[in-house]
């Protein structure tokens, strides 16, 4: 059996049939959870390209499956990328439970999934940027909610998305003749000009980010939050892909310096703009655009000329103290939301002032992910934070310095937000209005972030092996 | 300027196609013009494909750009229907269409003017295009270039989804005639299809998403 079929082929075709068995909800959902983790146990487990055994029966995983010409390869070394993706899918699907969420939540999850590895396994690896525009594609339908008009920032983020996909394709085109005449410097001006600006259509590098901010006040606090951990995730492992497949790109230390320098933009983007806002959904936006400028600051450091390939390994440590911080995060909106139900004004600070006396759990965990993001001590994002700072500073420590701008305003953002959930109109007294449910998953993912943040060599090094992915670059 | 350059007859009428496609699908304020735009402009799309792809692969575009524009129209009629003028389309929509109902004849106007600059636009980089991409013709680049411009002009005028899926639909297809010139993939052509067909199902969604209810 290929192995395309169990972790591409299958969730699609379960997606598919979980879209007309949506109104089960939970149960549809508790059994996809239960898929996912096994589909991600599977992974961990069963050697592709060698004999399986599952009781009697003894299975081969082929590792090619060959689809309209061109080959879905999933190898050994994409087994830890496949536990990533579909563990993430199942900790987003848990979530999804006290979330509020849309019905077709968990079909378009599990859709995500098998697209997002039918990206990591399609040969030529350019055409992820298809796939990923397909995913794309079921995001913005996620987001668009039946009886409301489309937000605008759902309607942007749509149009600069498809706009990126022609100018990486073309610069696939033009890289694969780079490689076959390396002396031709136009053709390489070229080719490194579309794929950045492909690239900053992508992963909404100013000014181009203008989408996330919009997406985050006007959507469902938990969707935007799945939309924007995955996605652009998925973009720097094309990009990544890149830097793997072609040396000349590699080799070139302006290219480094380009990514360095959106990578510090956008921090100091994410971090000073949230200081002037009042939303809590538009500073969830905000901490997303300082994240992907770090994990750019990452992977501009992974060159030859820098010569720091542990950066890559950092690059990919990020990812799960990111999707703790943005699930809890967002899950804390949706609590407060619940309480400003009817309010057309959403989660803008006068309206949330106080709200902790009412709702301390979802208040606390609100913080502590907020904090994390931050890199603050003894919390899930401060490990991977530090190694990336000692990194950039020998690297560059102008870069770093500057970057450290973003944080700052994120921080001082962080501690705005805690004066005013703390400190209401009237001095109320305290009192727990969260149910059990959301108790339970926030204090679960507040938890994590605790736990990640003081044993971190218990789960970031899992993470880091996802660097097996791109030979060329890690080793 | 344009030295040497011979257009056969049918490359011609795909250029002349793609032109007053992309135009109407600028200017039209009635959903029945725009599908109808949609269709011819697909049907210069395959021609100028057809010149780099065998015909069976060309026709993956016609069919799937046929399509797209089919499950728009199903989409547009079931919400619409056809006794609707542009005015009372682009009311019912809640916003204003292309062309305010206050400013007709002055945003005609803006809008043939901005097209005018497009095309002379192309025009200025149409030689140096054509000196860059080796295998590509004078019309594969005069059209792609039509399509992609006056699309990007489309998305650039409108907030509107069902304008933005027009738009799009355009770029891309302006893409795929020059990407067919130097890309010969089943895969991606079975991609790029998809992805055309799945933008004109998103579109179909938001055009029906505001009268649906509940939590689906």
């Amino acid at each position: 059996m290929s192995s395309a079929i169990i972790w591409i082929l299958f969730p699609l075709a379960l997606s598919v049939i979980t879209l007309f068995l949506r109104k089960w909800e939970k149960i549809v959902t508790i059994i996809t959870i239960i898929v996912t983790i096994g589909l991600a146990w599977l992974a961990w487990q069963a050697p592709m390209g060698e004999l399986f055994r599952v009781g009697t029966f003894t299975i081969t995983l082929e590792e090619s499956y060959n689809f309209l010409g061109r080959r879905l390869e999933l190898q050994a070394t994409d087994a830890p990328a496949l536990v990533f993706i579909y563990l993430g899918v199942a900790f987003w699907l848990g979530g999804s439970l006290v979330a509020k969420v849309r019905r077709i939540f968990v079909s378009a999850g599990l859709a995500v999934s098998a697209l997002l590895t039918a990206a990591i396994a399609v040969e030529p690896f350019l055409y992820a940027a298809l796939i990923i525009e397909l995913v794309v594609f079921i995001c913005v339908g996620l987001l668009a909610e039946p009886g409301k008009q489309i937000a605008p920032g759902a309607l942007r983020f749509l149009t600069l998305q498809t706009l990126g996909l022609p100018f990486i394709l073309f610069a696939g085109w033009l890289l694969a003749g780079v490689e076959s005449s390396p002396e031709d410097s136009v053709r390489i001006v070229q080719a490194s000009l579309m794929l950045a600006f492909g690239f900053a259509l992508l992963l909404a590098i100013f000014p181009f980010h203008t989408w996330i901010p919009m997406l985050a006040e006007d959507a469902h606090p938990y969707t935007v939050a799945f939309v924007l951990y995955l996605l652009p995730i998925e973009i720097i492992l094309l990009g990544i892909g890149f830097l793997d497949q072609y040396s000349w790109l590699r080799d070139q230390i302006e290219v480094s310096r380009l990514i360095q320098v959106a990578g510090v933009l956008m921090v100091v983007t994410g971090g000073l703009f949230a200081i002037f806002q009042n939303h809590l959904g538009r500073i969830l936006g905000f901490a997303v655009i300082l994240e992907i400028g770090v994990t750019l600051l990452a992977v501009g450091a992974v060159t030859k000329q820098q010569a720091d390939f542990s950066m890559l390994s950092i690059t990919f440590t990020q990812f799960l103290p990111r999707g703790l911080e943005l699930g809890v995060w967002s899950l804390s909106l949706v609590v407060l939301n619940g309480y400003l139900e009817g309010n057309v004004d959403g989660l803008r600070f006068r309206n949330i002032q106080g709200a902790a006396r009412r709702f301390p759990i979802a208040s606390l965990c609100l913080v502590i992910a907020q904090l994390s993001l931050v890199g603050f001590p003894l919390l899930a994002g401060f490990p991977a934070h530090r190694e990336l700072w000692l990194g950039l500073a020998s690297v560059s420590p102008l870069i770093a310095i500057t970057a450290m701008l973003g944080y700052i305003g994120m921080l001082f953002v962080t501690l705005r937000t805690m004066a005013v959930l703390v400190m209401g109109p009237t001095e109320t007294g305290w009192q727990i209005s969260e149910n059990w449910s959301q108790i339970s998953l926030l204090a679960l993912g507040g938890l994590g972030i605790v736990l990640i943040g003081i044993f971190p060599q218990f789960f970031l090094p899992l993470l880091s092996t996802m660097t097996e992915l791109f030979p060329n670059l890690g080793l | 300027m344009f030295n040497g350059i011979d257009l056969d007859l049918l490359s011609l009428l795909a250029i002349i196609f793609i032109v007053i496609a992309a135009v109407t699908l600028l200017i039209s304020r009635d959903w029945r013009f725009s599908i109808a735009a949609l269709v011819i402009q697909y049907v210069g799309a395959y021609i100028l494909v057809k010149i780099s792809w065998p015909v069976q692969m060309a026709l993956v575009k016609l069919i799937a750009g046929w399509f797209s524009t089919i499950v728009l129209a199903m989409a547009l009629f079931g919400v619409f229907g056809f006794k609707i003028d542009g005015e009372e389309q682009a009311m019912r929509q809640g916003r204003s269409s292309i062309l305010p109902p206050s400013t007709n004849v002055s945003g005609l106007l803006f809008h043939i003017l901005a097209t005018v600059v497009i095309a002379l636009a192309i025009l200025s980089v149409i030689p140096d295009l054509l000196n860059q991409l080796d295998g590509v013709t004078f019309e594969q680049v005069m059209g792609a270039l039509v399509l992609i411009g006056l699309g990007l002009l489309h998305l650039g005028f409108t907030a509107h989804p069902i304008r933005v899926i027009f738009g799009l639909l355009t770029v891309l297809a302006g893409f795929e005639i020059i990407y067919a010139a130097v890309e010969l993939s089943t895969l991606v052509a079975g991609l790029l299809a998809g992805v055309n067909l799945g933008l004109a199902m998103l579109g179909a969604y938001l055009i029906y998403a505001p009268s649906m209810e509940g939590r689906e």
